[in-house]
């Protein structure tokens, strides 16, 4: 009767909620238990939603632009603003074709690049939803042949970062500027190789760090950063970045180079999967 | 209760979908709002304790999902936040805008360090410092102007809560 008194008590079931969260915490954190069913559930019914959605805010963020560049505009003449406007969206309408035709030519070109990889094309439908990930959500999933630690790179070529998530439509990126990202990387330039990492004082600004630099490497800004291949998620020869700045902040042991990444995250919108042989 | 949790349902859903496709939008003061914390923060102001821990439990299982992390991560904080914020809610709350504000600004610091602590601590300190003048702050901040606009629909909800308790 005791017993059956102390399990009415709340603090019976905070201990209890508490400790399967917990279980939960620790069974899920490694990699491959936290991908399949359970995002499915959530996951699948929310994509359609989430693609309106993100198709909805990309439009809102044109509108933005605009507005914004109409307010500059007022101060011209309004028969030149005329002509400019029509001349701007002949401007764009052909930029946007010839970007379309140079993505197209590439991930053509990406079947080729990556023998024995089967490449599969994916739209971006959500972002990471707080102020620490760095994340993207697409719209391929396990039934498509996502599956964990996939890489998933940009039509040029450059590295966006790896599956760490995947449901059966849908899968979570992780992008190399993520805190939890790491990268082994090469300076083609020099052969030097390093550790391409994300960084909470950098992901804001769309960078990531590249540490572990031998202390005799020859390092320039603007020398361009590769996937070495080792450890073997990411293929070599996977564009990453370019060396923005080099920071030394006590010696040259602690030297590293900030990156910039080859693909904007905040502009993309459509990226591959490479899915490796046998998967 | 059907009624309930079909609404904290959609609610949850809504919030989840703003919250993951408005990233291309400008932020106030470099971040964006934790609009999950309001489902919780909102459960527990409206419905005290138990309502506050299941929403925030509900509501971090999905995002725990949605971010591709371990789950139950930000479930458990979130079920804390709300049993935590529902109990004082009961000894403090006098329907004062100010008090929820500051109450919001507590939480969101509260529950962001913990974010950072358990989630991104092999950084160091030299980083907390950065996280805690570059996100912490201006996020609790932001969290805790929305409840302006955000308010007096849960003041509402409440109401409607209210004339359905009296006329049942």
């Amino acid at each position: 009767m005791q017993l059956l008194r102390f399990f009415k008590k709340p603090v019976f079931w905070i201990a209890v909620i508490s400790l399967l969260l917990l279980v939960s915490i620790a069974v899920t954190s490694q990699t491959d238990e936290k991908s399949g069913w359970v995002d499915s559930i959530i996951s699948v019914p929310l994509a359609p939603f989430q693609k309106a959605a993100y198709i909805l805010s990309s439009k809102l963020e044109t509108a933005f632009i605009y507005l914004r560049n109409n307010k500059d505009a007022k101060i011209e003449n309004e028969s030149l603003k005329e002509q400019l406007k029509a001349l701007d969206t002949e401007i764009s309408e052909l930029e946007r074709l010839r970007e379309e035709n140079k993505e197209l030519r590439e991930a053509l070109n990406l079947k080729l690049q990556f023998e024995g990889y089967t490449v599969i094309g994916a739209n971006i439908i959500a972002r990471n939803p707080d102020n620490w990930l760095s994340t993207l959500r697409i719209d391929r999933g396990t039934k498509d042949g996502a599956g964990v630690d996939m890489p998933v790179i940009s039509a040029g070529r450059g590295l966006v970062g790896r599956i760490v998530s995947a449901g059966l439509t849908t899968s979570v990126v992780l992008t190399i500027t993520d805190i939890e990202s790491t990268v082994w990387s090469v300076l083609p330039r020099t052969s030097e190789q390093g550790r391409l990492k994300g960084d909470i004082t950098l992901v804001k600004q769309g960078y990531c760090k590249l540490d572990y630099i031998p202390p005799e490497a020859d390092l320039s800004i603007g020398d361009v950063v590769e996937t070495s291949g080792i450890g073997g998620l990411f293929p070599g020869g996977l564009l990453a970045g370019r060396v923005k700045y080099i920071r030394q902040p006590r010696d040259i042991l602690s030297r590293y180079a900030v990156i910039d990444p080859a693909v904007n995250f905040k502009k993309i919108d459509e990226v591959f999967i490479l899915i490796p042989p046998g998967d | 209760m059907k009624r309930k949790i079909l609404f904290y349902i959609l609610f949850v859903g809504f919030i989840i979908i703003i919250q993951t496709s408005f990233d291309k939008l400008p932020g106030l003061f470099g971040v964006k709002p934790n609009f999950v914390v309001f489902i919780t923060v909102f459960a527990a102001m409206t419905g005290g304790a138990v309502e506050g821990g299941i929403a925030g439990i509900v509501t971090g299982l999905v995002f725990d999902v949605m971010s591709g992390g371990a789950i139950g991560f930000h479930a458990l904080a979130l079920f804390y936040t709300g049993l935590l914020l529902g109990y004082l809610n009961k000894q403090l709350y006098r329907d004062n805008i100010f008090l929820i504000m500051s109450f919001v600004f507590a939480v969101s610091i509260v529950y962001e360090v913990y974010v950072y602590l358990f989630g991104f601590s092999a950084n160091g300190m030299e980083a907390f410092a950065y996280a805690l003048k570059r996100v912490i702050l201006p996020e609790a901040f932001v969290n805790a102007l929305w409840v302006l606009p955000l308010y007096p629909l849960s003041v509402r909800y409440k109401g409607q809560k209210k004339e359905l308790k009296g006329g049942l």
